[in-house]
């Protein structure tokens, strides 16, 4: 291992990266980051990553080879398709808050501290301990507390519809291409997508296109004219 | 010191605890806004160097504290459990959701690129911050608690080191929006 990081010396993918630039001396910039892929792989193959921070290391591990396949095939970032907020970006925003959590340490372990008055006047009761409901429960207020949560939770219910819409608009697709299919013995895929008023739309056909295969109803070839052949089987 | 500063200064020696101001409107039979707005009035009459007693102003909450300044004599009095120590990924995520706050988890979590349930859970639960539910949304905000300002002796997070500046980075700003437009 060519390096070694004190658990406590970073935290997160981020943290790693900030360790990592600092190792070498580098500054935040995509040349520098691309140049730290490895070690950052490395890490990642000698450490054991909690189970529930592996996605996030391994989000960063894409990014960072993203970075250096660019540095490599520079002619090639016309077509890649560009993160909303770059890397560099996003580690130097971190970095401000890593300094700033320095401070707040610093604070933290501080003499300052204001401290307020204990519940020490609450006569505690010494009868057996059981099961009471709190005096604010009641039909009403359990009442109240549901009818919250569903408004809270109305996004969610929005969500689910969509969703469903979906599932559905795929099956009804599936039936229509079937009984278009059974009248006819081949069509093209440009005649299916005729009437979508979508891109979503295109995408369900498609789909059901795919479904229709697997099914051995259909059997598609690309066409010279850059169409898909759909025939009957 | 209006009437409406005092009756909720006693208020908040009676509670002990932390008080919203929500709560003290109620009590006092006023507005939201009133209440703030005496909240404010004893602030100026409460947190100066002459002043025992200091008032601690948390989102949407207020508690009475004693004043910082004199941390080491009345520490010799109390038993006031001392904070245990927070671990790196724990300080980070409480520093961004102390400088950003009220701030979702998401914010949190993409800020420090990676997931934070566990550790805000830990926080929550050492009540070092708190959390706010709104109407018709999933996703909760969180901000620093009274009892977390009030440990690091100061008496508002805009008392916090660079507050400003990190609290409205444009920098920043501009990130989270691009961040979380594209997933819209």
């Amino acid at each position: 291992m060519a390096f070694t990081v004190e658990q406590s010396a970073f935290s997160g993918p981020l943290g790693l990266l900030l360790e990592l630039l600092e190792q070498k001396k580098l500054e935040i910039t995509e040349v520098a980051l691309a140049s730290i892929t490895e070690a950052y792989l490395d890490y990642l193959n000698s450490h054991e990553i909690p189970s529930d921070e592996l996605a996030d290391f391994l989000l960063i591990a894409s990014r960072l080879i993203y970075l250096k396949s660019r540095a490599l095939l520079p002619y090639l970032e016309a077509e890649a398709e560009e993160d909303a907020v770059s890397l560099e970006e996003q580690l130097r925003v971190y970095r401000l808050f890593a300094d700033a959590a320095d401070r707040l340490a610093a604070v933290y372990s501080g003499p300052l501290h204001s401290f307020r008055q204990p519940f020490s006047r609450i006569v505690k009761s010494t009868q057996e301990v059981q099961f009471s409901a709190s005096q604010n429960v009641n039909t009403n207020s359990i009442h109240e507390a549901f009818t919250w949560i569903l408004k809270r939770l109305q996004p969610f219910f929005a969500l689910r519809e969509v969703s469903m819409e979906r599932v559905k608009s795929v099956e009804e697709r599936l039936r229509e291409m079937t009984s278009a299919i059974a009248s006819r013995a081949k069509m093209g895929f440009r005649d299916v997508m005729a009437g979508a008023k979508s891109r979503a739309e295109v995408v369900v056909s498609f789909m059901a296109l795919l479904e229709l295969m697997r099914r051995r109803i259909v059997k598609a070839s690309q066409t010279g004219d850059n169409d898909i052949e759909i025939v009957r089987l | 010191m209006s009437e409406i500063a005092a009756k909720i200064e006693a208020l908040l020696l009676l509670s002990a605890r932390p008080v919203s101001f929500h709560k003290l409107a109620g009590i006092l039979g006023i507005k939201e806004l009133e209440a703030r707005e005496a909240i404010e009035e004893l602030v100026h009459y409460r947190n100066v160097p002459t002043s025992g007693i200091h008032v601690i102003v948390g989102e949407g909450a207020v508690e009475l504290g004693t004043n910082p300044a004199f941390a080491e004599v009345i520490s010799s009095m109390t038993k006031e459990e001392t904070a245990s120590e927070l671990t790196r990924p724990q300080l980070e995520t409480l520093t961004i959701i102390a400088y950003r706050g009220p701030v979702t988890k998401n914010e949190v979590e993409y800020i420090r690129g990676v997931n934070c349930s566990l550790i805000i859970r830990n926080l929550l639960m050492r009540g070092l911050i708190v959390e706010r539910e709104e109407e018709g949304k999933i996703e909760s905000y969180f901000t620093v608690s009274t009892e977390m300002l009030r440990h690091l002796g100061i008496h508002s997070v805009a008392e916090l080191p660079d507050y400003e500046s990190l609290h409205k980075h444009a920098k920043i700003n501009e990130m989270l929006e691009a961040a979380f437009q594209k997933d819209v």
